[in-house]
């Protein structure tokens, strides 16, 4: 009896062991800065500095920002080794080196030196094998082009500005919805990433490693994140340009809403997926709806075109509120293709979003749009069909205000792969 | 996607079947433990009932296993499915997994332990 007594706790203190924590919270960080490049440890980020006015060329840039995130994490390779092969399997692997390949050519120069420079700080040279636990020159490509080669960004968004906002000016929340991985990869490498250039900075609430711009802003008080609203069509990358690349571009080239606006529409066709770009400037919020390769409706095919507050939707879709936009991960726009009415996922959400701001009046106050953007029914539910704005699969949530710059982000805690039922936001300096 | 209705109440349904099995089962140990049940191998039958009755709970521990993959595409993790959801559907899964782990385990004992004819096994 002892002996089976004994196997049980012996079992039981292996399951405690394999559920641990992912991180070792004991360990200490330290601080990297060298050149150009700066990380700090900001307990449940990485506050990272990429300063261009000190000289440094982009090889450089990336060959130090490698250096410094090895040393900030040591485990960095393997964990993108293994969340590359969680969002890949064995058998989309090889191909999806060649999509690759594909949407290379089209890249800033810059970028691809960037890219290339952190890559000579790892292991895994040019021999590309799946979880082997090394990070590859391609396999950093391929984690930063993962949102245009196997997609799967799911994401909400919801301003208010003018009238309806309290400080008069624009307050924009954007919730982070995207796969972190078993381990909780991703939220072990999350970080506020400002690149300083002589003439424009810019910053990015993102991930080490990652140089396009999933959630971003510029100096000049423009605010850009992407959603994804997939419209069926069929995928090609060939001869195409990244998204989220462009969109760093933009941020780094362009000083107001509308002309970013313009650069990405410039490029929307040569994208490899439809999508939704959500900006905001500090006068207002529009969302760019980007289906290049899709169809209409009511007879008419809406290719890529501004959303605001005042747009007229698709039959089925409403939106009382004025002076203030929202988006979950569908097509909106009159005449747009509907990939809203059949998708719960995208209709709980919508509705949800409608109703917490609804309750919150007609002036919405910084606190009052977070608690919009944190709600859950009492815990985060599963991402598809609890309706939860916050949910099991929220990374980040980003709460800007552009005209102070006052910035706001709740990071998944690192050690934990479960959002704790209230999220805890962190006040952010940034552009000091 | 699959209705989170629909996957609560194969988790319940699941979970009373089970629920019943373990019922059955102690009743079953009691009365091996009371010496009127004995194990009988049953010779080249016990082993190919054996060999079938794990082959098919084997199986479907393995599509089981593989159920994200049918569920959204090949080699889905788990913890994905877990904060993609459906909601209901870890629930479905680990409420299956008991009742086909609780099934075999009764169908083996059920099968190799026989009703003892003519007093208890220590008496003869």
């Amino acid at each position: 009896m002892k002996k089976v007594v004994g196997m049980f706790a012996a079992f039981a203190l292996m399951l405690q062991m394999g559920c641990g924590p992912a991180k070792d919270t004991l360990a200490v960080k330290p601080s990297f800065e060298e050149e150009g490049v700066s990380i700090v440890d900001r307990g449940n980020y990485f506050d990272v500095t990429l300063d261009y006015t000190t000289g440094l060329t982009p090889r450089r840039m990336g060959e130090l920002f490698g250096k410094a995130i090895l040393q900030m994490e040591p485990e960095y390779e393997s964990l993108i080794d293994s969340y590359i092969a969680e969002n890949i399997n064995k058998n989309d692997y090889p191909g999806s080196f060649s999509r690759v390949e594909d949407l290379k050519p089209q890249l800033e120069q810059s970028y691809k030196e960037e890219i290339e420079g952190i890559a000579s700080a790892f292991s895994g040279g040019n021999e590309n094998k799946r979880a082997d636990g090394k990070l590859s020159l391609d396999e950093l490509y391929l984690f930063n082009l993962l949102p245009d080669v196997a997609r799967g960004t799911q994401c909400s968004f919801i301003s208010v500005f003018g009238e309806s906002s309290e400080t008069k000016s624009t307050i924009s929340a954007r919730i982070l919805d995207w796969y972190g991985g078993s381990k909780n990869q991703l939220p072990r490498i999350q970080g506020v990433i400002t690149i300083k250039h002589p003439q424009k900075s810019i910053c990015s609430i993102g991930y080490m490693g990652y140089i396009g711009i999933i959630t971003g802003l510029n100096d000049s008080k423009v605010f850009a994140a992407i959603l994804d609203s997939q419209s069926g069509a069929p995928y090609s990358s060939e001869g195409r340009r990244s998204y989220p690349m462009d969109l760093r571009y933009a941020l780094e080239t362009q000083d107001t809403l509308d002309s970013a606006a313009e650069f990405m529409k410039e490029h929307s066709e040569q994208h490899t997926i439809n999508y939704l770009l959500a900006f905001s400037d500090e006068k207002e919020s529009k969302v760019l709806e980007n289906n290049f390769s899709g169809t209409g409706t009511n007879g008419k095919e809406v290719r890529c075109e501004l959303r605001g507050w005042d747009s007229k939707l698709n039959d089925g879709i409403t939106w009382e509120m004025k002076n203030a936009v929202g988006s979950v991960n569908s097509f909106m726009l009159y005449g747009n293709k509907d990939n809203y009415s059949d998708n719960k996922c995208n209709t709980k959400r919508w509705e949800n979003m409608k109703a917490e701001l609804g309750k919150m009046g007609p002036v919405v106050t910084p606190d009052e749009l977070k608690e919009v953007a944190s709600f859950n029914g009492g815990s985060p539910g599963a991402f598809l069909d609890s309706g939860d704005l916050y949910n099991k699969m929220t990374l980040q949530i980003v709460v800007y205000q552009p005209e102070s710059f006052e910035l706001d982000v709740f990071f998944r805690p690192q050690e934990s792969r479960k959002n704790p039922d209230k999220p805890v936001f962190e006040k952010i300096q940034i552009f000091n | 996607m699959i209705d989170s209705g629909i996957l609560y109440s194969i988790a319940a349904g699941c979970w009373a079947v089970a629920l019943l099995i373990a019922v059955l089962l102690v009743l079953l140990i009691s009365k091996i433990a009371g010496g009127k049940k004995r194990f009988k191998a049953k010779g080249i039958k016990g082993i190919i009932v054996f060999l079938i009755a794990t082959a098919v709970a084997g199986y479907c521990a393995y599509y089981i296993y593989h159920l994200p993959d049918t569920l959204y595409y090949y080699g889905t993790p788990w913890a994905m499915v877990e904060e993609i959801g459906p909601s209901g559907f870890m629930e479905a899964v680990m409420a299956l997994s008991v009742l086909i782990g609780a099934a075999y385990i009764y169908a083996m004992v059920k099968f190799y332990f026989v009703k003892i004819s003519g007093g208890t096994y220590k008496e003869r």
